[in-house]
Order: C-alpha cells, then structure tokens, then sequence
C-alpha cells in the first residue's frame, strides 16, 4: 500500500493547542491515491497533526485539508455518526472517522485508509455503487398490493410492541458500509449482496405490514444471495450502530428454508 | 435450482450419510461377521455384495457423499475471484462431474453385485 512516506510538520500558529493542555502532535499516516491522475500510483503520506481533547479522526483530516493539502480527499457530512458518509479503514479496522476519537486509539501514529472491498474514488473517498445497487435489489421498502395504484390505504397499518421488535435493530442501519468492508466474501464475490442488504431484505421481510415476501424470497435465494455468507460475523463486530447483520443473515436463511415471511 | 433447495437436499445428504456409514462401519464390525478382519476377506466382501441393503446402503452412501462433497467444492469454488464470475460453469462443472462420479461407482457396484 505504501509507497512514499513524508512526513509534514505541523505549521506555527495553526490550530495550536491552549496553555492548558500539553503540545502534543499526532502522526496521522493517510492513504492517498489518484486512479484517474496520470502518475497515480497509491502511497502513505504522513502528516503531524496538532492533538486535543476530544479529537476524532475526521477532525485530524480537515486539519490537514485546511491547513496542509486542500487536495486530500473524505467523505463525510454529519460528523455525529448519524449519515454514515465518513466510514473508512483506522489502523486497519473499519470505522467511522467522526465517531472514532484519537485518544480511543491509544497510538500516537494512526493510519487512514480507504474502505476494503470498495473502489477508490480517490485517497479516502470510495465508490459505493455496487453497495447502493445491492441495497436497491433486496427492495428495500414496504411491498404492499395497494402500491402502485392511488388507492388510500383502507386502514391504519397497526403493529404490536412484539412485531416492531422482530425487525427493530435493523432499522438501526445508516448505510454507512463498514459491514460490507469487513465481510470476507464480499471481498471475493462482487455479487454476493453483502451483509448491509441482506439484513435489510430481513428487516423489511420480518415487517408484520410487509407482503412482499414472494419477491423478495427470489431476489436473496439466488447463488449470489443469502447462502453464500459463511458466517464470518465481522459485519456485526464493525457496525457502529450495534446492528447484528450476521444474524439478519441467519434468519432470512431460515425463512427462505422454511418457505415463509419470517413472522 | 433454488439455492435453499440444493441446501434442503444437502441437509438431507448429510443425514444419509450418517445413516449409511453407521450401517456400513456396523456390517463390517459387529452385524453378520465374526470382527473387522474378517469382513474384509474377498469371500465376505463379495457376499455382502449379493444382499440387497449392502448395495443400497452402499448406493445411498455414494450418491450422498458425492453431492456432500461436490456441493462443498462448488461453494469453495464459488467464494474464489474466478469462481464468483463464473458461477454457471462452476455449477454445470461440479454438476457433470457429480453424475460421472455416482455413475462410475454405480457400475463398480452393479459388477460386483452380479459378478460380472
């Protein structure tokens, strides 16, 4: 992955610690790549960032997108780990940049990098359209006979505390991939639907106002579909929400054996 | 073929084969022989050959160790890089090759049966 190690200084003046607090810098070692750039060829490039109380690993980066290289190049939007936008590789584990904080990591070096399994848009950012297009193919909705037509529903759509709970944590999700980038088969089968839209095809299959189930059985019980997971469990032991993906997983396989919504 | 029906029939190999195995491991240790040694002779073989449970133990056991196992290869195959991308040929491979295997140990069975 490394190519190229420099090691940038952190300028005087910027960003500087209060009196209160010691001087302390960080080495942040960030991934930085241009595939469509004619000399794009991948390589870390180390930067010293200014420590403080409290600051995450995407509060490192736009330091250094403010103060070192505007070029650096993240994804993120909500910086509270609610739009799932900043989801990237810290010392090698999946996370979220906003809602990791430096001093959880316990190193003085942290490393950022691209998601696995995802392409790489450039350095941090990655393309997340097969990940959006599995999301879409598991129909992610509420299938009912009346959709499509401009019917109003006939009646109140009601739920008992023990059917919202069947799917409950699922809804939980925020898209944020990081289930995708630690599953192993993923990593090898581009079409396996992955762990995110599988739970979600559970999600919405274990809905008591669900009728979908027909279409939605067709779409998971394909060679590329919910038996090909072996259970590796990363996905759950990633998702930064508490969602347990593998057991999505597990239970729409059941249903699919047995024949029937999961209900 | 639905993936949970290849699964379904899997399951269902599985238990053949424990089923099988323990009737085949139990007519050479203890059911009609005096001890293991002895059900191996030529003379016993062959005459376990001309009962009906022996070749439809053995029948059994070979179709559902030859599905357990191919279906196991195929699914290893399958989480390769080239396997993934080619998953018709994958499973047409595996497919023909489970038909060749069941049908060549047929024949072996089927010869010894008659004596051929």
């Amino acid at each position: 992955m490394a190519a190229d190690d420099t090691v940038l200084p952190a300028p005087s003046g910027m960003d500087t610690p209060p009196p209160s607090e010691s001087p302390k810098t960080i080495l942040l070692k960030v991934y930085r790549h241009n595939p469509n750039a004619n000399a794009g060829e991948a390589r870390m490039v180390t930067y010293r960032v200014p420590y403080r109380r409290g600051l995450t690993v995407v509060d490192a980066l736009l330091w250094v997108k403010e103060h070192v290289d505007p070029a650096l190049a993240f994804r993120y939007s909500c910086r509270m780990g609610i739009c799932g936008s900043c989801g990237m590789l810290i010392n090698g584990e999946p996370r979220l940049g906003c809602e990791t904080q430096i001093a959880e990591l316990e190193s003085d070096v942290v490393e950022v990098g691209p998601l696995t399994n995802y392409a790489v848009i450039r350095d941090i950012a990655t393309d997340f359209s097969d990940f959006f297009s599995h999301h879409r193919r598991v129909r992610p909705y509420l299938i009912r006979t009346e959709n499509g037509t401009l019917e109003p529903p006939a009646r109140e759509l009601t739920q008992t505390e023990a059917e919202k709970f069947a799917y409950y944590q699922f809804t939980m999700c925020i898209m944020c991939g990081l289930c995708d980038a630690a599953c192993p088969i993923v990593a090898f089968d581009r079409e396996f639907l992955g762990p995110q839209a599988l739970a979600q095809a559970y999600r919405f299959a274990a809905d008591s106002r669900d009728q979908g189930w027909r279409a939605r059985r067709d779409i998971v019980d394909t060679t590329h579909g919910c038996f090909r997971c072996e259970l590796a469990g990363s996905c759950s032991a990633v998702c930064p929400k508490g969602v347990d993906p593998a057991l999505g997983v597990q239970l729409l396989k059941r249903a699919v054996l047995r024949g029937r919504a999961p209900r | 073929m639905r993936e949970s029906t290849l699964q379904r029939i899997n399951y269902a190999m599985i238990l053949a084969i424990f089923v099988t195995l323990a009737v085949h491991l139990a007519t050479h240790a203890f059911l009609g022989v005096s001890g293991y040694e002895d059900s191996l002779t030529y003379a016993s073989v062959v005459g376990r050959y001309r009962a009906f449970s022996t070749v439809l133990t053995l029948g059994v056991l070979l179709i559902a160790a030859c599905f357990h196992g191919l279906y196991g290869l195929r699914n290893i195959l399958l989480e390769t890089r080239w396997g993934a991308r080619r998953h018709r040929l994958v499973s047409t491979a595996t497919r023909l090759l489970g038909v060749a295997m069941v049908g060549w140990g047929l024949r072996t069975i089927v010869l010894t049966t008659w004596g051929v």
